[in-house]
């Protein structure tokens, strides 16, 4: 295992228990942290980065403990922040250079080498001159997780990446993590966005709330669900009422009325069809389903 | 490595983003463009500039990097504190904080990042100022500009950015830490300044930081430790950063460390600042001391020392010296006190190689003779002793807020240094007491210890790395051969020793022939004797052994080889006497300088100064008196200046000193006269009970390295001035002459130092006493006055002798009063006694003693006459030269002389005096023609209009300039007035006088001194001249029948509008000082904005002639006359004016006002309930009373109402007048 997390709590000063007693163990490859906003996502990445000090538990990150020896954590890890933005005065290049000299390598050659074979491997070498705040919103998370990169860490955490990103570049990023993680590294990705983690995660979470409410793969995580999505037409008079009553998750127009699908353990009085789920499917039933059942008891 | 990698990183991005920001690019165009432009103007320009700068260069890097340090200080505050706003606001700055280098090289490195832009800033500002330096072909002091960036640059930065990200920390707020960094800025630059003794200077505004050419700087460990201070606390807030900084540590407890490092660096900081304060604060403890130390032996037992014969040794920090004394005891006794600085110690007192017990009480030594020494016996004892000069016990009787006070010159702050004592240099002044001086020091209890001891000495010095010694009297070793050459053997002899020898001398002028001396005989007047100078050849008191040697002009004999000590085989020449005629043979004097110096004074003198240095003589002979610059080697800028007029130098030095010494009628006594320069530090103090400070030494000036203080002594622009006022229609020499001439008259200036201050309206000057002026040099060094009750009687003598008038009429204007004036309302509340130690009135005080001498000597003036007085004066001081001479004894001399009781009036002194005033009438001029013989008669009619007693000074200006030729005891002389007494005086001339000045000396008249212009002649033929003299007028009246006048004075028929509101910062901009007299100064160039009462002789007054001013405006300000009117009928309406300055002179004089519109006053005449409209035009009305108009006035009153609505600047509101046709 690579991280190894046992008892985590964070208690803000405010009083808001953000995370609650969270153990798990997270393997290598690319590992998927899914959850609503205020779930404690980026608690736990702020963490896990060594930017915030849990309030108890205790943390190995490839053995060291992340409370004793942040720097020698600090220096195996790679981190690309949530809302990320950069001092528009820097190029491109320079940019990657300075996180290179600050992972420690002092070698002006290699370093030069290692950021322009870093800027050709994220497609920004031909921009490389240009300041950084002048990039678009994908070639910035492209030199996000390119200065995250540069010192081939061992652990890469990344917090939502592909927020905001059109199709396109959302694909080629997720992609390009892909490729990364099969490097032998460990990447933690943090996401609201179920999709990132269906493609590319081989295990994941489920935060809800402060506590991990899945641990699992993400196949796991779809089973969980089959036989709960159905698929009905109705009429348009009848949409508000369904919509009170079940978690809708795709609405199409058809003729007269509507095409959707939605989330249920069975449905009463509509003619309905179960179809397959997929990830978004079963992220929709645990957390309107299942967490609000566990909620009420 | 890696923690200095890390480090550099972070500063290298740091710096690139700083580089990048517009703030920071704005700040450097600006402080390039400023400081370009500054160095222009300062340095490079021809017309402009500061000689200090050009004088001492390390000034150029001292000046621009303090003005740079003030932009980027500020600037700093912005940028440090930035980084961290934009470290919180952006999440980018989490992406390197994941990385593994420490809190420590991340806070590191990014205050490196932001002090590397500004100390590279720094080094490209260096290199410019370099440049300028070098365009200017001001030679480069290359030490300074590492030491100024040291100094004042690198701990401001460090100090600032450490503060700033540190308060940003604590504070969380990027706003409020601005506004409290902005707030300490202004405070300590503007409210704090130097107090606590610069403690807060941070920026080195104030700290004395001047270095000097001769010793560097004097301060060292003061500058060093001050600037400790900030540099230690600013590494105590980057400390305090890491460990508040924001980011978890990389280890848990490792940002501890700062926290201690934090408070290690602060504490050393503030043990620092401990340590300044401290050191100032012990040497005033020091000062205390001694004082009480003097206090507890200024009654003991005294002698005088009538011959010293002393014998020093320099060491590089030491100076060790046997003193043989020849003394006469004052009052029998076997132990005697002597007084000696604390620094040196004494090891051995001996009468007849016996030793004599002695002990030591700090400065004290008290000898024990073992025997008692009757009063007026004399006894000879050697004393020895070795130390280092403690600077601390200088100048005891000066105020400690006084000593604390800053010596600057324009922004150049300037250590005060009252002795040197290096390997290199040394000086030390009397006031060091580096010889044992009879009795004590200062003392606050006896003024005893002002008295002045006149002695013989004979000073043998051994100087170290070949310095020479200068001191007072011949130089009796080295000695000088005088040698005869052809010219060409001349020229070749000073070729060879130039290539041979290490400290040759060719100490001339040079000249425009090859030896560039002038013979004296050949620049004296025929005879030899000037007028207003007694004859020189004649034995003079005070001026014997003319025949004996002089410096420069040694004694010929080789009889003082005995005294030598280890002579180097060095041979110096020095050429005199070279008739610039004379084309044949030359004279030379040839000098061997070594390490042995041997000086004995001519006559009698009370101190003996020492200087040792590297210094170079140029030297002039001028009617048997040597002058010399003594120059420190590389400092002759002027030689070169002055080659050209070598020849006419003589005759320019011969006329001043026929101009000082006819002023005085005090004569120049020594064989020389020496400019010595001294270490620009070096500092004296104005003392109140005599005219010499310590720069004024018997014949020795000690003047700054350069003349770096004194504008006149920048020569090259003197020059370039004199050609451009001359509208360059004057040739070099005469410009050079012209220039050297300046020079010259500083020495004969009484003040110096114009200090201005200036508000909204108001204005001040005050000055300071000039410590260049030489009538030290004619008075104090031969003539003593003492008095145990009166300590201030020498200081009284002196400004008698140098008849003072306080007209400096445009300062009077500009402050509204003159210092006499003050002074006289001051002598009314309080008593003469009490003023004397009253610090605060400091400034006044020479006033008030000169006011009181004139009063005290009036009615001798009166009986004897103006002149003949003082001539008796002088014989009496003459009689007494070289002695303490009792002020009782001279008052009653003179009291003898002319008839009077001179000592009664001292009872007044303890009481204040209630003062007389005097109304003064228009003069009236008649030319009388009888026959072919035409005379004038002058009436002025005085009236004493109060109830005491008092004495007027009447001067009639005849014209005939000043220290004319022709004098008339008539023409200035004192006129004593009863209490409600009026007189007449008349007197009768051949000519017109052009005014009479009348000065109401001790008096509530304001202005106390008048000038009456002569106008209106009457002409009368065939008519017998009246009698001369000053007639009583029983029942004098001002007043004319039918005639009205209102004064502004008058405060319940002259009103004033209410002021106009104005906005707060209106008023706190033009806000005016509330001082405790009544009437302020009036600028001309910026009137006030509301009424303000002021004084000029001009104004009408009964006892005081004032007027309220005002700015012109639109007519919203007034001032208002009610004029009653006691009978109906036809009245002319009269105005009293005085033209305002804009009118006197310059473009305006055509009639016209600033704007270009008539120069009128605007009244309105409101009677019988209608108004009227009227009109003065000031530019064609005469001063005095001028018509309004003409207006039937019925029985009431009448107003008059001027408006301040005026093309003129300023509107004056004074007097206005009906008379009944």
């Amino acid at each position: 295992m690579s991280i190894s997390i046992r008892s985590l709590n964070k208690v803000y000063p405010n009083g808001n228990h953000a995370l609650k007693n969270i153990s798990m163990e997270i393997p290598t490859g690319m590992f998927g942290l899914l959850g609503p906003n205020g779930a404690g996502k980026s608690t736990l990445m702020r963490i896990l980065v060594a930017l915030m000090e849990p309030s108890s538990g205790e943390v190995d990150v490839f053995g060291y403990n992340l409370l004793k020896e942040r720097r020698e954590v600090r220096s195996i890890l790679g981190y690309l922040p949530q809302d990320f933005r950069f001092f528009a005065k820097y190029k491109t290049y320079e940019f990657l250079d300075y996180a290179a000299r600050l992972s420690g390598m002092s070698n002006g050659r290699k370093r030069r080498q290692a950021v322009d074979g870093m800027l050709e491997s994220v497609g920004l070498f031909d921009v490389r001159e240009r300041y950084a705040g002048r990039l678009s919103g994908g070639m910035k998370r492209r030199l996000g997780i390119a200065q995250a990169l540069i010192h081939n860490p061992k652990l890469i955490i990344v917090d939502e990446p592909t927020t905001g990103l059109d199709p396109e570049e959302r694909i080629r990023f997720r992609n390009l993590l892909a490729k990364i993680s099969e490097q032998n590294v460990t990447i933690i990705l943090s996401t609201h966005i179920v999709g990132d983690i269906s493609s590319t995660c081989n295990c994941m979470a489920l935060m809800n709330r402060g506590e991990i409410a899945f641990f699992g793969s993400p196949e796991d995580m779809r089973r969980t669900a089959e036989g709960k999505v159905w698929r009905m037409r109705i009429s348009g008079d009848d949409l508000p009422l369904i919509d009170r009553k079940y978690p809708v998750i795709t609405t199409i127009p058809s003729g007269t009325g509507w095409e959707i699908q939605v989330v249920a353990d069975e449905i009463e009085g509509y003619d309905a069809e179960p179809c397959p789920p997929n990830l978004e499917h079963a992220y929709v039933y645990y957390m309107e389903k299942r967490l609000n059942r566990w909620i009420e008891d | 490595m890696s923690k200095l990698h890390n480090i550099l990183s972070v500063a290298r991005y740091e710096s690139k983003l700083l580089m990048r920001s517009w703030f920071y690019r704005i700040f450097l165009v600006l402080a390039v463009l400023f400081l370009c432009i500054f160095n222009l103007v300062v340095l490079v320009s021809d017309d402009s500039g500061f000689w200090l700068m050009k004088a001492l260069p390390a000034n150029i890097p001292y000046v621009n990097l303090m003005l740079l340090n003030t932009g980027q200080a500020i600037i700093a505050v912005f940028l440090s504190s930035e980084f961290l706003k934009s470290d919180k606001k952006l999440d980018t700055s989490e992406v390197f904080y994941v990385h593994p280098l420490s809190n420590a090289e991340y806070v590191i490195g990014k205050i490196w990042g932001n002090l590397g832009i500004f100390i590279r800033l720094d080094l490209f500002i260096i290199v410019l100022i370099i440049t300028f330096n070098l365009i200017s072909g001001v030679s480069v002091d290359w030490m300074a500009y590492l030491v100024y960036f040291l100094l004042i640059c690198v701990p401001t930065l460090i100090y600032i950015f450490g503060l700033s990200v540190g308060l940003m920390l604590i504070l969380k707020s990027q706003a409020v830490t601005f506004i409290l960094l902005l707030g300490y800025i202004a405070l300590t630059l503007f409210y704090i300044g130097d107090k606590f003794y610069y403690l807060f200077d941070y920026m080195v505004y104030n700290l004395p930081l001047v270095k000097s050419t001769i010793i560097g700087f004097s301060n060292r460990t003061a500058l060093i430790n001050h600037r400790m201070i900030y540099l230690l606390l600013g590494l105590g807030f980057i400390s305090l950063s890491i460990f508040l900084f924001r980011r978890l540590p990389n280890t848990k407890y490792g940002s501890y460390r700062w926290l201690f490092l934090s408070l290690v660096f602060v504490s050393a900081g503030l043990w620092a600042s401990y340590n300044h304060v401290s050191a100032i604060t012990k040497a005033a403890k020091m000062r205390r001391l001694y004082t009480e130390v003097n206090n507890q032996y200024v009654n003991s037992p005294k002698m005088v020392i009538d011959h010293y014969n002393i014998s020093l040794e320099q060491h590089p920090q030491t100076v060790s010296s046997e003193v043989e004394m020849r003394a006469v005891a004052l009052e029998k006794a076997s132990v005697f006190t002597f007084c000696l600085n604390p620094g040196l110690t004494v090891s051995e007192v001996t009468e007849n190689d016996k030793a004599v017990s002695f002990t030591r009480d700090h400065q004290i030594l008290s000898v024990d003779f073992g025997r008692e020494i009757d009063s007026d016996d004399s006894v000879r004892f050697k004393l020895k002793y070795s130390g280092t000069i403690d600077e601390g016990f200088c100048y005891l009787d000066i105020p400690a807020e006084i000593l604390q006070e800053e010596y600057a010159k324009e922004m150049f702050k300037i250590d005060k240094k009252y002795s040197f004592q290096d390997k290199n240099y040394l000086l030390f002044t009397p006031e060091t007491y580096w010889y044992p001086r009879p009795g004590t020091s200062y003392s606050s209890e006896n003024p005893d210890w002002q008295q002045a001891y006149f002695s013989h000495f004979r000073l043998k010095v051994k100087t170290i790395n070949n310095l020479k010694a200068l001191s007072q009297g011949t130089m009796k070793w080295p000695v000088a051969r005088r040698i005869t050459v052809e010219p060409d053997r001349t020229e070749r002899g000073r070729a060879g020793l130039t290539d041979s020898t290490r400290n040759r001398r060719v100490d001339r002028f040079s000249g425009k022939d090859s030896t560039g001396r002038f013979d004296r005989n050949a620049e004296r007047r025929p005879g030899g004797n000037r007028e207003g100078r007694p004859d020189r050849g004649g034995n003079r008191e005070g001026r014997p052994g003319r025949g004996g040697n002089r410096e420069g002009r040694p004694a010929r004999s080789g009889n003082e080889r005995r005294d030598r000590g280890e002579r180097r085989g060095t041979d110096s020449v020095a050429d005199k006497g070279k008739a610039p005629a004379e084309k044949g043979r030359k004279v030379i004097t040839e000098v061997s300088y070594d390490s042995i110096f041997i000086y004995e004074t001519d006559f009698p003198t009370p101190s003996l100064t020492l200087v040792i240095g590297d210094y170079e003589q140029k030297s002039v002979d001028v009617d048997e008196t040597l002058f010399s610059i003594w120059h420190l080697k590389g400092h002759d800028y002027f030689s070169p200046v002055f080659s050209p007029i070598a020849d006419t130098i003589p005759a320019q030095i011969r006329e001043r000193r026929r101009s000082i010494e006819s002023a005085y009628s005090l004569d120049y006594s020594f064989g020389r006269f020496s400019l010595v320069e001294v270490p620009v530090q070096f500092y004296s103090y104005v003392r109140t009970w005599t005219q010499a400070q310590e720069v004024m030494q018997p014949e020795m000036v000690l003047f700054p390295e350069k003349g770096s203080l004194i504008n006149e002594a920048d020569i090259a622009r003197g020059i370039r001035n004199e050609k451009n006022w001359a509208g360059g229609e004057i040739s070099e020499e005469e410009a050079a002459i012209r220039t050297l001439n300046r020079f010259m008259r500083m020495f004969e200036r009484t003040e110096s130092n114009f200090n201005w201050s200036q508000e909204r309206g108001a204005m001040n000057v005050s000055v300071k006493p000039n410590a260049y002026f030489i009538f030290p040099q004619l008075y104090n060094f031969r003539y003593n006055i003492f008095s145990s009750e009166w300590p201030v009687s020498n200081r009284l003598i002196e400004l008698y002798l140098q008849d003072k008038t306080d007209n400096n009429d445009w300062i009077r204007q500009m402050n509204g009063i003159s210092n006499n004036e003050k002074a006289n309302l001051l002598m009314e509340q309080s008593p003469f006694k009490e003023l004397l130690a009253d610090m605060e009135q400091r400034d006044l005080l020479d006033n008030i003693t000169s006011l009181k001498a004139s009063y005290l000597f009036a009615y001798a003036e009166r009986n004897v006459g103006y002149k003949e007085y003082r001539d008796s004066l002088r014989a009496v001081l003459q009689r007494n030269i070289f002695t303490n001479l009792r002020f009782e004894n001279l008052l009653d001399t003179l009291g003898m002389i002319a008839g009077t009781d001179l000592r009664a009036p001292l009872e007044t002194w303890s009481h204040p005096v209630p003062l007389p005033v005097y109304v003064v009438g228009t003069p009236e001029v008649i030319q009388i023609t009888n026959r072919d013989k035409e005379v004038f008669v002058v009436k002025l009619q005085i009236t004493n209009d109060s109830d005491h007693d008092g004495v007027v000074n009447v001067e009639i200006n005849m014209g005939w300039g000043q220290g004319g030729a022709i004098y008339d005891p008539r023409a200035k002389r004192k006129v004593p007035f009863k209490a409600h007494e009026t007189k007449n005086l008349v007197s009768v001339w051949d000519e017109a006088p052009r005014n009479i000045n009348i000065n109401t000396l001790i008096s509530a008249n304001l202005p106390s001194l008048i000038n009456l212009p002569v106008n209106n002649i009457i002409r009368e033929r065939n008519r017998p001249v009246e009698e001369e003299g000053d007639f009583v007028v029983e029942n004098a009246s001002y007043d004319t029948p039918g005639e009205v006048i209102v004064d502004n004075e008058d405060s319940t028929l002259f009103v004033l509008s209410a002021p106009d509101v104005v906005g707060l910062l209106p008023q706190w901009l033009d806000q005016v000082d509330d001082n405790s007299f009544r009437y302020s100064g009036v600028s001309n160039w910026r009137p006030p904005l509301q009424w303000t009462l002021t004084t000029n002789d001009k104004y009408y007054g009964r006892h005081v002639r004032s007027a309220y001013v005002i700015k012109n405006g639109s007519g919203s300000q007034t001032a208002t006359w009610k004029i009653p009117v006691l009978d109906a009928g036809q009245y002319d309406l009269y105005y009293y004016v005085r033209k305002p300055d804009e009118l006197r002179r310059g473009r305006n004089r055509d009639g016209r006002g600033r704007s270009g519109g008539d120069a009128e006053y605007q009244f309105k005449v409101r009677y019988d309930g209608d108004e009227e409209n009227a009109y003065i035009n000031l530019q064609r009305s005469e001063e005095g009373w001028s018509i309004l108009g003409a207006y039937f006035f019925s029985n009431d009153t009448v107003q008059v109402v001027l408006s301040n609505n005026s093309k003129l600047r300023s509107v004056t509101a004074d007097a206005v007048k009906i008379v009944r046709r």
